[in-house]
C-alpha cells in the first residue's frame, strides 16, 4: 500500500441517485467501530472486488468508487490493510481509520472524500 | 323559504327547504370553501338519493312497474352556500310549487337511507335490507374526490350523531355490491414508457415496476409525449381518476386530468423509490426508513420547499431517516431528517477551504423549513 494506492469502496444501491453517491458511503456506520472497510487496490481490482462483496459475502452494491491512501491521509484518516477482520483471512481488506473524529469531522471529511471519489468516476458499475 | 323566478313571462314558485349540511374535514376544507372537483361528488349524491327513492317507491307500490312521471323533476338538490367548520356545504332542495303535494318524504327517506347505509357499513353491520344492493355502486361516484386524510360528517336536519363517510368507508361500500375494483381521484409519478397517439392511450410505469394504462385527451398530448422523451429520467406527475383493485392497488388511470413533468429529482418522486426498500437493505443492516415519516416529508416538502431552489438528492440512512444532499458548486450542503422528532441537522463544507457550517431545525413549524431553505439559499449564492 502506498499513497497512490486506490481503496476500493462498495457502494449500497439505495445509496446512488442519478448516478451521484451519497456522502454516508464514505464515513463508517456506529456498527464500524469507527473503521470505514475498503478494499486494497494494489491487490484487487474493482471488479474483483465487487465479485467478492456480492457473491462471496452475499451483499449488494450497485458499484465500486475509491479514494486513494494520500486523499485519506489529508483528511488525517489514515488507511491501513486490515487482513485479518474478525478472525477470519481477508488479505485484500484494508480499513480507514475515523478513531477519534466526532461527528462533525466525520461529516466533513465524508464530504470531502465523496467529492474526491466522484471527481475518480465509478471503477465499476454493476449491470442495472 | 319560498321563491319566485320569472322565466319567460311566467311566474314558478319554489320551495327551498334543507336537505343535508354534510361538514368536510382535511386540509384542502380549511379556508371554509370547496374546491370545484368536490362538486361532482355532490352531484353524484343527487343522483344516488334519486335512484335509492326510485327503489323504495316501487318497493312500496308493488303493483306500479314504474314511479309517476315527474318523479325525477321533483327532486334538484342546489348548493345554497359554505358555512366554516371546516367547510360546510349547505345542500338545499328546491321544489317547484306544484310537485308539493306529491310524495316530498320520499326523497327525504331515501336520504336517511343512505345515511342509515353508510353508518351500518362503518360500525361493521350489515347494511339495511330496504337499500337496494344493484344501487351500491352508485358510491363509486359518490365521494371519489376524497382523499387518504379527508372525510365528510353527513346528518339530515335535526339528526344529532353525524354519519362518517371517508375513502376506506366508500371502499367497502363499492366492494359489497359486488365490485372487484373501485374507483377514487388521485395522484400518482412514475414515467411514461408507451404512449400510442392514435389512440390517444399510454403507460404509466410506477417505481414498483407496475404499468398502468392510461387515456388522455388531446389538450395534453404534447405533455405525454415530451414525458416518453424524458423515461427514467424525468418522472410524471398524474392526477386523475383511478381505478384500484380490492387490494388498494392501481389498476388503470380511467381518466387523465393533468400530467405534469416533474423536477429529474422531485423528492416525492425519490421517497416513493425509498419506500421500496426492506430492512437489512445495508450490508443485512439498516433500517428501511419510516413510511409515516415519508408521508409526512413528501407532503411537507410539496407546500413548504421554495420551487425556486434546487432539489436535493435523497438517501436513506442506516437509522430509518433520510438524508438530503445538495451539491452547489464546491459546497456539499446536507440535512439529515429524523423522522421521529422531525428536526433536521443541517451541515455544509466548502470542499476546498473545508471552510464548514452547521445547525439544527424544527420542521414541524414553518419557521423551521424557512430555516432549511435559507440554509440552501446561503450556499447558492456564496
Amino acid at each position: 500500500m502506498n499513497p497512490d494506492t486506490l481503496l476500493h469502496r462498495q457502494i449500497s444501491p439505495p445509496w446512488v441517485q442519478k448516478n451521484r453517491v451519497t456522502s454516508q458511503a464514505f464515513r463508517p456506520m456506529p456498527k464500524d467501530k469507527s473503521l470505514l472497510s475498503v478494499y486494497d487496490g494494489d491487490l484487487i481490482d474493482a471488479e474483483a472486488s465487487w465479485q467478492h462483496f456480492t457473491v462471496t459475502q452475499g451483499f449488494a452494491s450497485a458499484g465500486v468508487c475509491a479514494v486513494s491512501v494520500a486523499e485519506c491521509a489529508q483528511q488525517n484518516v489514515p488507511a491501513r490493510p486490515d487482513p485479518d477482520p474478525d478472525g477470519k483471512p481477508f488479505p485484500e481488506h484494508a480499513v480507514i481509520d475515523f478513531t477519534g473524529k466526532g461527528n462533525s469531522a466525520a461529516e466533513k471529511i465524508s464530504k470531502i472524500l465523496r467529492n474526491k471519489a466522484e471527481a475518480r468516476g465509478w471503477l465499476y458499475q454493476a449491470d442495472v | 323559504m319560498r321563491h319566485l323566478e320569472e322565466d319567460r313571462g311566467v311566474i314558478h314558485r319554489t320551495v327551498k327547504t334543507l336537505f343535508i349540511k354534510p361538514r368536510l374535514s382535511g386540509s384542502r376544507f380549511d379556508e371554509h370553501s370547496l374546491p370545484l372537483e368536490v362538486l361532482k361528488d355532490w352531484a353524484a349524491f343527487e343522483e344516488l338519493v334519486l335512484e335509492v327513492a326510485r327503489s323504495v317507491y316501487l318497493q312500496n307500490n308493488p303493483t306500479r312497474k314504474q314511479v309517476p312521471r315527474g318523479f325525477a323533476e321533483g327532486f334538484s338538490l342546489h348548493l345554497s352556500g359554505v358555512e366554516a367548520g371546516s367547510a360546510v356545504p349547505v345542500i338545499d332542495r328546491l321544489i317547484p310549487d306544484g310537485m308539493l303535494p306529491f310524495a316530498d318524504d320520499i326523497f327525504a327517506v331515501a336520504r336517511n337511507l343512505v345515511l342509515l347505509t353508510i353508518s351500518a357499513v362503518t360500525i361493521g353491520q350489515p347494511i339495511p335490507v330496504e337499500f337496494p344492493r344493484e344501487l351500491l355502486g352508485y358510491f363509486d361516484k359518490f365521494g371519489k374526490s376524497l382523499r387518504a386524510n379527508e372525510s365528510v360528517e353527513l346528518s339530515a336536519p335535526g339528526q344529532a350523531v353525524p354519519v362518517l363517510y371517508d375513502k376506506a368507508v366508500r371502499k367497502k361500500l363499492v366492494l359489497l355490491g359486488g365490485a372487484r375494483e373501485y374507483r377514487a381521484t388521485a395522484e400518482l409519478r412514475g414515467w411514461v414508457s408507451e404512449v400510442n397517439v392514435e389512440k390517444q392511450s399510454y403507460i404509466l410505469k410506477l417505481v414498483n415496476g407496475d404499468r398502468l394504462p392510461g387515456q388522455f385527451a388531446p389538450e395534453i398530448r404534447k405533455t405525454v409525449v415530451a414525458a416518453l422523451d424524458e423515461y427514467e429520467e424525468s418522472k410524471v406527475l398524474v392526477r386523475g381518476i383511478v381505478i384500484y383493485d380490492q387490494g388498494d392497488r392501481p389498476r388503470k388511470i380511467e381518466q387523465t386530468a393533468h400530467i405534469e413533468l416533474l423536477d429529474a429529482n422531485d423528492v416525492p418522486g425519490r421517497l416513493d423509490e425509498l419506500a421500496l426498500i426492506k430492512d437489512g437493505w445495508l450490508e443485512g443492516g439498516g433500517t428501511a426508513p419510516s413510511r409515516e415519516g415519508m408521508n409526512w416529508l413528501a407532503e411537507e416538502w410539496t407546500g413548504s420547499y421554495p420551487g425556486d431552489l434546487p432539489n436535493p438528492f435523497v438517501y436513506p440512512t442506516p437509522e430509518g431517516n433520510v438524508q438530503l444532499e445538495w451539491t452547489l458548486g464546491q459546497w456539499e450542503v446536507a440535512a439529515e431528517i429524523d423522522f421521529k422528532t422531525r428536526r433536521a441537522f443541517l451541515f455544509a463544507v466548502h470542499t476546498e477551504t473545508e471552510e464548514t457550517h452547521d445547525g439544527e431545525t424544527d420542521l414541524r413549524a414553518a419557521a423551521g423549513w424557512e430555516s432549511l431553505a435559507l440554509f440552501v439559499r446561503n450556499h447558492l449564492t456564496a
